[in-house]
């Protein structure tokens, strides 16, 4: 949700990135694979080759034992890959906090930009005793429309501070 | 080959089942699956470009391992089953069976062990055969001259080249025929022939062997006196015909290149001044 604007955004903070959000459905599809992975392949392999037919002892030729190397080397890949897991997991997180931040600045300088626009709207009216009586030929009263623009200020005021406090 | 090891055929058996057991496991759950959803779930959240994931080297990283992991332990669960049923103790494993090992193995060091044990089988094996070929030549010969017995003793000459044993043709069998060319052997001609065998050339690119009869050896100056009387000699106790000489020079063609050379009766070359039939020689 990159380019958020005070339109969009409405009052709930999440609709902007959750890295945590994120960080937990990550690490659930991690711990998913890693711990079918290790209980059913990696601890019974190590498990045979400590102990089994995959042990040095069990089958060796001339001091090699290839059936012990091989498993080993399955070992080996297994680690790297949860290795390289590991490193995505962290990968993901920085890079999703560092867009939070993008997001949340955006948004801010959004409401900021839209709120300076507001409050200029009402020194305007405020100011020019032209334009009051316009609004009262169209049949409107001057101070309702303060009213409304200053309770637009007072809600995108308080839009901004939960937008800081992301 | 020294086959020193071991088989523990109880072990490997009772490691069969757990292997086999990993093996369905791997080739039915397709764990690959899960970082597919991760992946997914990356492309959604639309990274600005400043700080953009580079996760699909990663993703490639684990799923190149993943299948690694897969086809090793399909290839270790079936190398298991093989030893179980094929070998009863390691004497009976052959160098046959060690070229198929290296193959299953080949992805771990063990493969590269293998494969020089195989090697060393084999140059061992081309050694011995050497040697017994080495074995059935006479190394002297026996001559009576009324009652007077007279031992000479036939010189022999070392192998010139000794190939490398990844390049000696399985056909090593060659050299149990007594010729030896594959690897190199000079077998000395001991100058005996079989009588009214016709003179036979064969030249094979740069190989040549020659056969020789007994006139021409006659008739052979490059012979000394002694040698040619004792040829005549009937008490000569003639071995079987041997005349396996090697000439490994494209060039050492008979007639004109050894015309002029002052051969000694050490020389191990024999010249026909009168061949001109060069085109026996391709």
């Amino acid at each position: 949700m990159a380019n958020v604007d005070w339109i969009t955004w409405k009052t709930d903070p999440n609709e902007i990135i959750n890295p945590d959000q994120i960080e937990e459905e990550i690490n659930e599809y991690f711990n998913h694979y890693d711990s079918y992975m290790s209980s059913m392949i990696y601890e019974p392999l190590k498990e045979e080759m400590n102990q089994g037919g995959l042990s040095k002892d069990a089958f060796q030729i001339s001091g090699i034992s290839p059936a012990y190397e091989m498993a080993a080397s399955i070992l080996k890949e297994i680690e790297e890959i949860k290795t390289t897991m590991e490193s995505l997991q962290k990968e993901i997180k920085e890079s999703s906090q560092e867009q939070k931040e993008i997001e949340k600045q955006q948004l801010i300088d959004a409401i900021e930009d839209k709120l300076s626009k507001e409050k200029l709207f009402l020194k305007t009216i405020e100011s020019r005793q032209g334009i009051q009586d316009q609004i009262k030929k169209l049949g409107e009263d001057p101070q309702d429309i303060i009213g409304i623009i200053n309770d637009r200020i007072y809600k995108l005021t308080e839009r901004l501070e939960v937008a800081k406090s992301l | 080959m020294n086959k020193e090891g071991h088989i523990d055929l109880e072990k490997i058996s009772g490691s069969i089942e757990p292997l086999s057991s990993m093996e369905n496991i791997i080739n039915v759950v397709d764990l690959s699956d899960n970082f597919l959803d991760i992946e997914k779930s990356l492309r959604q959240i639309n990274f600005e470009h400043a700080n953009c994931l580079p996760y699909k080297e990663s993703m490639e990283l684990i799923f190149s391992d993943l299948e690694s992991v897969k086809r090793k332990i399909n290839l270790l669960a079936d190398a298991l089953r093989k030893t179980k049923a094929n070998y009863t103790d390691i004497s009976s494993f052959s160098e046959r069976d060690l070229k198929e090992f290296t193959k299953i193995y080949k992805e771990t060091p063990a493969g590269e062990d293998l494969s020089k044990l195989v090697g060393e089988a084999l140059k061992g094996k081309i050694k011995s055969v050497v040697s017994e070929v080495k074995a059935e030549l006479p190394t002297e010969m026996t001559t009576s001259d009324n009652g007077n017995v007279t031992t000479i003793p036939i010189p022999e000459t070392t192998p010139t080249t000794e190939e490398p044993f990844n390049t000696v043709p399985i056909g090593i069998a060659i050299g149990a025929t007594g010729i030896a060319g594959s690897i190199g052997a000079v077998i000395v001609d001991d100058m005996y022939s079989k009588k009214n065998k016709k003179n036979k050339r064969i030249s094979h690119n740069d190989v040549y062997i020659e056969e020789y009869t007994g006139d021409d050896i006659l008739d052979d100056s490059s012979y000394s006196a002694t040698q040619r009387d004792l040829y005549n000699d009937p008490g000569i106790v003639q071995g079987p015909y041997r005349a396996a000489r090697m000439e490994r020079e494209a060039d050492r063609y008979y007639g004109n290149q050894l015309q002029g050379m002052n051969l000694s009766e050490d020389d191990n070359i024999y010249v026909d001044a009168d061949d001109d039939d060069d085109d026996n020689y391709n």
